[in-house]
């Protein structure tokens, strides 16, 4: 392949590596804090989270994160409790799992 | 029987078998133990049966450590004492609170909560409570809808609290028990008759006397068989350490211990509970009884911190509220009590119009921490005396890392385990966020509990008091109260200061029958 044939073959998969990761919605929606925040307050501590945990800052990254689990998340946010895969944002001790969702939640904004 | 020292002829003497020094919560309980007792007992009060300011202005002194209530304002001096003043809680000490933990240095009674119990009892029923029951589910079967949060028992357990009718606010022990008091033909009680001075023997081994003085110029010699102090943690030490003509160091004081490891209950707003759906309860309304969050002994031990609770107030109540160290200031105590009632009001109009949505389902807690015993945190002699020639008292408050990362963790635990159990969740107030963050805030509150500065323990060396609340190698002068506590427990002390109070009387009554 020559070298032009290589840089052809290689920007098709940046720009979908560039791309936002496509999830279900409801990860993005924390179901406990739902009860208690409302979506301001939900985006201002997943802003939070993402200032906490840079690593985790992005879609792509929250995603991964969060899909191995959609399918029983709200368990997935109790058994973060009892295993200790608990953070503390803006002095909310919270499950990871709902930490993530928030910073999911945080990043469909326009300009997040 | 009711005599005012002011109009007694100078230099009159007093004698009697005991002398309880004191007419508080410590002082009038053992005088109504003493009724009908084929003994005369004279119990001493420094001020009159009302409020009076010039006598108040002897309890004036200096704040040198952490930001505290005015000397001035923190207790009352008149007939009743700071039961005057009293919001009439109660909840025995824990198990816990009574033995030596590894963890809480200087911590460790010479007595078990077993040895308190029938004390206990007997203190149910001077403070006018309902039976010596403190079990939730002993409560349940009394009063419906006392349910608790679905919290693991094993982390965290209901501790109930009962509200004594003889508050503050219905007139304390005071209009309680006066007239019973004055009725008594073997009762004594002098008002207006302030301890200024100690007597002891030659080798400082018994009180031969107390001289006693009021603004009137008036002394007066007090001379009994046993003498009880029961003037509170601070006066208590006040009056040993002021004592110093036969003993440099001021009385009980060879080591160097009376008025050290002073204590005051933390009662800071520490978190927020935020619950996802209404819970019906009525466990934790104000009331007759009612309950705070408290950490299992297991897991205090397995966590090295301090006991503590949670009680949990509408967070739309207490987000109003102003820290009370910040409102209670002035040096007038009726000022800064009603500066802290508006404020209190204040916070109920204001949450009342704000306890709509989410909020109406969340808490705020206040965490009631015991201080560790800390030999820093003490009471001294300032160099200003007062009108009656006794140096007044230097309060030196000081907390330690211990308490910080206790309160913390205890807060941190109810917040792990609120979202185990799956009904909701705790915020951590900003200053117990950082866990490296060891400073203390100007608004930490104490609960005007004073404790400690003559503690208890068989060892001369280590305490003030033995076991008997005797002060050691002086055979006939005891302390009264929390000032004997060797650690503080989390409560609130009246009920447990009651108890060890009827305790000493009873150890009395054995020795005076021996003597």
């Amino acid at each position: 392949m020559t070298s032009l044939g290589t840089v052809a073959a290689v920007i098709p998969s940046a720009c979908s590596y560039f791309e936002k990761a496509a999830y279900d919605k409801a990860l993005a929606q924390p179901a406990a804090l739902s009860l208690i925040w409302d979506q301001e307050a939900i985006i201002n501590i997943g802003k939070k989270y993402r200032e906490l945990v840079p690593d985790e800052a992005s879609q792509r990254a929250l995603v991964r994160l969060l899909k191995e689990h959609a399918a029983g998340i709200e368990q997935k946010v109790t058994e973060d409790f009892h295993s200790g895969n608990r953070v503390l944002v803006d002095g909310w001790i919270l499950s990871a799992t709902e930490a993530r969702q928030c910073a999911l939640a945080s990043l469909e904004q326009p300009n997040s | 029987m009711h005599i005012d020292a002011r109009n007694l002829p100078n230099q009159s003497i007093l004698e009697g078998d005991l002398c309880i020094v004191g007419a508080g919560a410590a002082g009038i309980s053992m005088a109504l133990d003493w009724i009908n007792a084929p003994y005369k007992v004279i119990l001493l009060e420094s001020g009159g049966f009302e409020y009076d300011d010039k006598v108040q202005d002897l309890y004036k002194g200096e704040n040198t450590g952490q930001k505290y209530y005015p000397m001035r304002s923190n207790r009352m001096s008149y007939f009743g004492g700071t039961t005057n003043h009293w919001a009439g809680m109660c909840s025995p000490f824990d198990n816990i609170d009574f033995v030596k933990r590894d963890w809480v240095p200087n911590s460790g009674w010479p007595i078990t909560r077993k040895d308190l119990d029938p004390f206990y009892a007997r203190a149910c029923e001077k403070l006018k409570l309902g039976p010596y029951e403190f079990g939730l589910d002993y409560w349940q079967k009394q009063v419906p809808n006392l349910n608790p949060w679905p919290l693991d028992e094993k982390v965290i357990w209901h501790k109930m609290w009962q509200n004594s009718p003889v508050n503050g606010w219905s007139g304390g022990l005071s209009k309680a028990y006066k007239d019973t008091i004055i009725k008594a033909k073997n009762i004594h009680l002098y008002t207006y008759a302030t301890v200024v001075d100690i007597d002891a023997s030659e080798n400082v081994s018994a009180i031969t006397g107390l001289t006693i003085r009021n603004h009137t110029g008036k002394s007066h010699t007090v001379k009994a068989k046993h003498f009880i102090l029961a003037g509170g943690a601070i006066q208590n030490a006040r009056m040993l350490l002021a004592a110093n003509r036969q003993a440099a160091k001021g009385l009980g004081n060879d080591h160097d211990l009376v008025g050290r490891y002073f204590m005051e209950h933390l009662e800071i707003n520490t978190a927020e509970l935020w619950l996802l759906k209404p819970f019906p309860t009525d466990l934790f309304n104000w009331g007759k009884i009612w309950c705070e969050l408290a950490i299992t002994a297991e897991v205090q031990a397995e966590n090295k911190i301090l006991n503590g609770t949670a009680g949990p107030n509408p967070l739309s109540w207490t987000k109003n509220t102003k820290p009370r160290m910040e409102i209670y200031q002035n040096e007038d105590p009726k000022k800064s009590w009603d500066n802290m009632m508006r404020n209190w009001d204040l916070a109920d109009s204001l949450g009342k119009l704000e306890n709509t949505g989410s909020i109406a389902r969340a808490y705020g807690f206040q965490t009631r921490l015991e201080q560790a015993p800390n030999p820093n945190s003490r009471v001294l002699l300032s160099t200003e005396v007062d009108e009656l020639g006794v140096p007044r008292a230097n309060l030196h408050w000081k907390l330690t890392d211990l308490d910080k990362r206790s309160i913390r963790r205890i807060n941190e635990i109810i917040g792990e385990e609120v979202g185990k159990a799956g009904f909701g969740r705790v915020r951590l107030s900003e200053q117990f966020r950082d866990k490296d963050d060891m400073s203390w805030p100007a608004g930490t509150n104490g609960g005007w509990h004073h404790m400690g500065t003559t503690r208890m323990s068989d060892d001369p060396k280590q305490g003030v008091v033995d076991a008997n609340c005797q002060v050691h190698g002086i055979q006939n002068l005891y302390v009264a109260g929390a000032a004997c506590y060797a650690t503080s427990g989390a409560p609130n002390p009246t009920l447990t200061l009651v108890a060890l109070s009827l305790r000493l009387s009873d150890h009395v009554k054995q020795r005076i029958i021996i003597v």
